[in-house]
């Protein structure tokens, strides 16, 4: 597929669905890390694939992955019947309603799916997971953090809940805990984008401009458009003094829509410029 | 005058006989004329007046003549008379009687009054003859031979030799008739000549004169051809066969045939029968032989049926019994090609025949059999059979009866199954289907041979239900068609077969009106029939029908009891169209049901199955109303032991994603039936709050608890939910709610420690700080923790309020502040006491923060750290820029050092607490939200950079791999 093309259907899915998600999609099945965890990672194409899927936990996540939660709902809720006491089919309907924005259902479903396992005995992480976004999204990073634990806790294989748990950690700067991490799961994918610029990132909240540029040119140009990445690439830049470099990396800059990367990109803007004036001046 | 009298009476006379003649033509009337006349005559010749022998003996001949005519008048009285009345036979001939003695005694007084009378030889005919006709015949001999006697001339004699010949004749006295013939015989004259020819051919055929008897037969009947002859051709042809066979003449018998008869082909039949009769069969055969190929050169066909008839007869009376089957399947196929050609005598005595044999023949096998069974042959029974067959053909109208036979042939020698296959086709024969005791035989027997034919059950039933039928169609009344009909309905409904058991119920009312024991007794093997079934339509008709004929008069319990199985079955009816996913053909059928006049019951039930079926397809809201219907339509104890099925459909409600149903449904349960033994309040209240706060319906949320006394929900619950409210609020930020809640429900102890940790969490967020921090206070009176952290808290606030003076405060290097603007010496002395001051209030407020920082909130802890790294920096840099002003430089360059030095080592303090701060961040993951001040390297502190990608959601189904390590770790747990 088309990398432009691609990048362009993701734009009109932020701007449409207001998704803030910058999560790379992965064409290269074997440089994703999450691929087999997560549809974040999935192509249209992939998740289109998914629709001659029997498995309705795949079939319908399929679909709300695309957008059409409300048919993603509808199947799973046709087969109901078959999956009342399905743990994992509890998740994907709750899994729905949170890419629908609707997190007090999402949560209701993630603790009936907790529920369900519960009353077999049995226990099953990826709710823990799910529920612990919610709390991200509430900003209860907290429990947050307890639910991701709890997680890693019951499947010490699940990447996404790690992940997630660096992305935690680098939200509330600490960017050690998180570097434990991000090291760990790209020596198993060491070309993982999200791992790559998140590493970068590390290195930046650090100090490290150093190691975060080494990181972020690692990465393929294509991504570094990326409005996060993007801004870390040029604040690299600007740390070590790489004014022009900063000027640039903002330049191919895509179109923002986080307010707190305009800010970035308004003030590095800036002073870059100053700076070079400055040392036109000397 | 006499003369004249002679002539008028022979005038008269030959009138008369010409009239007699035609007498016994004539009708009773004119017999009636005819005696007058007769009368008259002997009336004027008796007024002749003196009587000559010549007119008695005319008055005898007139007598004899009346007496013939009375004699016909009282024969035709006799015949009519005898079969009125029972007189003798005497009393109606005493009219001919009297005057045949009146004539006897006539004769007799003529004879002897004129003894020379020449016509004394007539009057002895006259009588021979009466005697023989109207007397006892004694004497006609005497008579006869007397007249012969008194005739002297030989013409008059010649016919009282032929009376006397005939009447040895048939006085069987061949032997005097032969000599009488003898003499006759010599007329060649006679007209009557052929006739006294075949007499003496008998006379002397008996005599055993055979030649002679032949010669004479022969003659009899060249003479008869003669002209002017009476001919007596047909009795001698009927005679040939007798004469030639007796005589063992068949060779010239043959030959006369074959060369004087035109057609020989019937005689020849006589012939056959004839030597049959006398037990020849070597000439029956050679007869037949040359029957049949007379039959063929002369292409006689229309002799061919009575061909196999004769030959039949012979074969038969030979015992020759193969043959006559021969002949009688001959026959049948002749009688098949050319039916209407065969006369319906030959044809009826051919039966008659046939059934006579195959009578005897059955009659013999049977009583063989009965005998001793391996006598029995195979063929003789075969043979029996087709005989049968063949009568069945050639008698259609009696062919019942033949395959009747067949069955009971069979039956004899325990063919069974043939035997009812023969039953059957004579009942199947029989049309119409009449009463008559032969059928009554039949379909018994047929009955009766059933159990030995050792049918599989399925072919025996077969048999069983045809003989039953039959039965009911004939006798459909009698008493013993009860039975039938019993065995007849159950064999139906045995067989899966109801529509023919209800037609034969029907039948059976009507013929068995009153009987309404056994009415009822069909009535409800019909309806358990259908009950078994499960035929839902069927029962509803058999419903309707109880009801409104009251002729069935059925108990009103049983009635109610039927319409509950068949609500059963309706609903398992509906059942199945669920399970076949007729989801539409079902859920009509249950409003149907509920909106019928069935019982209250069934009703509610449907309804609330409708409300199950309209829940799993998805119509959640129409399914609530068919479920409250339902619980209307419930009496209270029927939706007691129904709470358990409206609790799992309104969680199938909340299943279905359809939570305001689900929570409508939930409180309308809860508010129905809390105060029932069987409802499940806590679970009830439990789906209400998560419902709730699920639906962001967070004031209900708050009342909904409220009730929780009135519901009688369990501490355990309460306490649950009372938890989930807080973390959900929390969760979501409801923090108004929250608060709100915590007002509503301060008395709640085992929420305390909730309370806590929650409004800490808010009170080191952003907003609504203070507010969280009032309440933790108000905690704190009954908390310890509380009261700890909320010291812990003043504490800090006053530390960093001291912190904040000590900050705006700086060491004083000139002692008087007042002159500070303006040009002071440095006084050392001073500057030390001031320096050592603040050294030791830097000391006081590091050691209040370190007994904080051990409180026990990392929180604080953090920012203990940070107040003291901040303090420590801002002292040190202070000191290290420390400038006393213009002092030698032998002062000024070691005090410099000297304050470099301090200042250096308080910065270091610094750079440690900060040390410290990161240190504690890591090592309790703290999220607080100054870790950046803490964490975050120099060169970005300026910028906000915590926008990390997005988090990754977990589906719960990708690859194998994933989806085997949850089940791995679930069996390793």
């Amino acid at each position: 597929m088309n990398t432009h093309k691609y990048l362009a259907l993701l734009l009109f899915l932020i701007v449409s669905c207001g998704h803030n998600t910058f999560l790379t999609k992965s064409e290269n099945k074997k440089e994703s890390l999450f691929f087999n965890e997560s549809m974040s990672r999935y192509t249209k194409a992939d998740l289109e694939n998914l629709i001659t899927q029997k498995n309705v936990n795949v079939l319908a996540l399929g679909q709300c992955y695309l957008g059409a939660e409300d048919k993603g709902l509808e199947q799973l809720k046709s087969k109901l019947n078959e999956h009342i006491i399905d743990e994992k089919y509890w998740n994907s309907v709750g899994v729905c309603y949170y890419l629908n924005k609707d997190y007090k259902e999402a949560a209701f479903f993630f603790k009936l799916s907790l529920q369900v396992a519960k009353s077999k005995n049995k226990t099953f992480s990826l709710p823990y997971n799910n529920l612990a976004l919610i709390y991200i999204h509430t900003r209860q990073y907290r429990q947050a953090l307890d639910y991701l634990n709890n997680a890693i806790k019951l499947n010490p294989y699940s990447d996404v809940a790690k992940f997630n748990l660096s992305q935690l950690y680098l939200k509330k700067y600490l960017p050690e805990k998180a570097k434990l991490i991000l090291k760990k799961l790209l020596k198993k994918t060491p070309h993982d984008i999200d791992l790559q610029s998140s590493l970068g990132l590390v290195y930046l909240l650090m100090g490290d401009a150093k190691n975060a540029l080494k990181m972020f040119a690692q990465l393929p140009k294509d991504i570094l458009k990326r409005q996060d990445i993007a801004s870390y690439n040029a604040l690299a830049f600007f740390i070590s003094g790489q004014y022009l470099e900063t000027l640039e990396a903002l330049k191919n800059q895509e179109a923002i829509t986080i307010r707190g990367f305009r800010k970035i990109r308004k003030k590095l803007k800036e002073l870059a410029n100053a700076k070079i004036k400055q040392r036109g001046q000397s | 005058m006499i003369y004249l009298g002679k002539i008028f009476i022979s005038i008269q006379l030959c009138f008369f006989i010409s009239t007699l003649a035609l007498a016994s033509k004539e009708s009773p009337k004119e017999k009636k004329n005819i005696l007058k006349i007769i009368d008259e005559e002997i009336k004027t010749i008796k007024n002749f007046g003196k009587m000559t022998p010549r007119l008695k003996h005319r008055i005898l001949e007139l007598q004899s003549d009346k007496i013939a005519i009375i004699k016909e008048q009282e024969n035709k009285k006799f015949i009519h008379g005898i079969k009125k009345f029972k007189h003798p036979r005497s009393f109606y001939f005493s009219n001919s009687i009297s005057l045949y003695q009146q004539l006897i005694r006539n004769g007799l007084k003529i004879i002897k009054t004129h003894p020379r009378y020449n016509g004394i030889g007539e009057i002895y005919l006259v009588m021979a003859l009466n005697d023989q006709d109207h007397g006892q015949g004694k004497k006609v001999e005497r008579y006869l031979l007397q007249a012969l006697r008194k005739t002297y001339k030989e013409q008059q004699k010649y016919p009282i030799l032929v009376h006397l010949a005939e009447y040895y004749y048939n006085k069987k006295n061949y032997k005097k008739a032969v000599k009488i013939y003898n003499s006759i015989l010599k007329n060649q004259k006679d007209e009557w000549i052929s006739k006294h020819y075949f007499n003496a051919a008998w006379c002397n055929l008996k005599e055993k004169n055979f030649p002679r008897a032949l010669d004479m037969l022969e003659t009899a009947y060249h003479l008869g051809q003669e002209n002017g002859n009476q001919s007596l051709q047909d009795q001698v042809i009927e005679s040939f066969h007798i004469f030639y066979i007796t005589t063992e003449s068949l060779d010239r018998g043959v030959i006369f045939l074959k060369k004087n008869l035109a057609a020989p082909i019937a005689p020849l039949f006589k012939f056959v029968n004839f030597a049959a009769l006398q037990g020849r069969l070597k000439d029956s055969i050679a007869l037949l032989k040359l029957l049949k190929n007379e039959i063929k050169k002369k292409k006689e066909t229309k002799y061919l049926a009575q061909y196999y008839l004769t030959a039949f007869k012979t074969y038969r009376q030979f015992s020759h019994y193969k043959n006559s089957y021969n002949m009688a399947k001959n026959f049948y196929k002749l009688d098949k090609i050319k039916h209407r050609s065969i006369s319906p005598e030959i044809k009826e005595e051919f039966k008659e025949e046939i059934k006579g044999l195959v009578g005897f023949l059955q009659s013999t096998l049977v009583k063989n059999v009965r005998k001793n069974f391996a006598n029995y042959k195979k063929e003789e029974l075969n043979r029996i059979i087709s005989f049968f067959s063949i009568l069945a053909h050639i008698d259609e109208k009696h062919k019942k009866t033949y395959y009747f036979f067949q069955g009971e042939s069979y039956y004899s020698v325990h063919l069974y199954k043939k035997s009812i296959f023969a039953y059957k086709k004579s009942i199947l024969s029989t049309v119409p289907l009449l009463p008559t005791k032969e059928i009554e035989k039949t379909i018994l027997n047929y009955i009766g041979t059933i159990n030995l034919a050792n049918f599989d059950e399925k072919k025996k039933l077969e048999h069983i239900e045809f003989t039953y039928k039959t039965y009911l169609k004939i006798y459909p009344k009698d008493e013993k068609s009860k039975k039938i009909y019993k065995g007849l309905f159950s064999i139906f409904l045995k067989s899966n077969r109801p529509v023919e058991a209800e037609a034969l119920l029907s039948k059976y009312i009507k013929n068995h009106a009153t009987d309404q024991t056994n009415q009822k007794s069909y009535i409800l093997s019909i309806l358990d029939f259908y009950i078994d079934k499960k035929n839902a339509q069927k029962l509803s008709d058999w419903i309707y029908k109880l009801r409104n004929e009251p002729n069935f008069n059925f108990d009103n319990a049983y009635i109610l009891k039927t319409e509950e199985i068949l609500a059963q079955i309706l609903f398992s009816n509906y059942e199945k169209m669920e399970n076949n996913r007729q989801f539409k053909e079902a859920s009509m059928g249950y409003e149907k049901l509920s909106n019928s006049n069935f019982p209250s019951k069934i009703r509610a039930n449907s309804a609330l199955k409708r409300a199950q079926l309209l829940s799993k397809i998805g119509n959640i809201p129409e399914s609530f109303i068919w479920l409250k219907k339902a619980i209307k339509t419930f009496n209270k104890d029927q939706n007691s032991k129904n709470i358990e099925n409206y609790f799992f459909l309104t969680k199938r409600y909340m299943l279905k994603q359809n939570f305001n149903t689900a929570l409508g449904s939930s409180l309308f349960l809860l508010n129905q039936f809390y105060k029932d033994k069987n409802s499940n309040n806590d679970e009830l209240f439990e789906t209400i709050i998560n419902l709730s706060l699920t639906l962001g319906k967070d004031i209900h949320v708050r009342d909904h608890f409220k009730e929780r006394e009135k519901y009688n929900i369990s501490q355990t619950m309460e306490k649950a939910m009372g938890n989930l409210i807080v973390d959900h609020y929390l969760m979501f930020r409801s923090y108004n709610q929250l608060f709100n809640f915590y007002y509503e429900n301060k008395n709640l102890v085992y929420l305390y420690d909730k309370y806590f940790n929650v409004f800490k969490t808010i009170y080191w967020q952003r907003y609504k700080k203070q507010k969280a921090l009032s309440i933790i206070k108000e905690l704190s009176l009954v908390q310890k923790i509380a009261k700890s952290f909320t010291e812990t808290i003043d504490s800090y606030k006053k530390l960093e309020s001291d912190k904040k003076a000590f900050m705006l405060g700086q060491i004083k290097i000139f002692p008087d502040p007042i002159t500070k603007n303006k040009k002071q010496k440095f006084n050392e002395d001073f500057f030390n006491k001031e320096l050592e001051k603040t050294i030791q209030e830097l000391k006081a407020v590091n050691e209040s923060y370190l007994k904080l920082s051990k409180a026990g909130f990392p929180e604080i802890t953090l920012r203990c750290y940070l107040s003291l790294e901040k303090m420590y920096h801002f002292l040190g840099k202070s000191i290290t820029n420390l400038n006393p002003g213009d002092q030698p430089p032998e002062f000024l360059v070691p005090f410099k050092k000297m304050m470099k030095d301090l200042g250096g080592q308080l910065i270091s303090e610094s750079i440690d607490y900060k040390k410290s701060a990161k240190t504690l961040i890591n090592k309790y993951s703290l999220f607080s939200s100054i870790n950046g001040l803490v964490t975050k390297s120099d060169s970005i502190s300026g910028w906000d950079i915590s926008f990390p990608v997005d988090r990754l959601i977990s589906p719960s189904a990708l690859t194998k791999n994933m989806i085997n390590h949850e089940y791995k770790l679930r069996e390793v747990k």
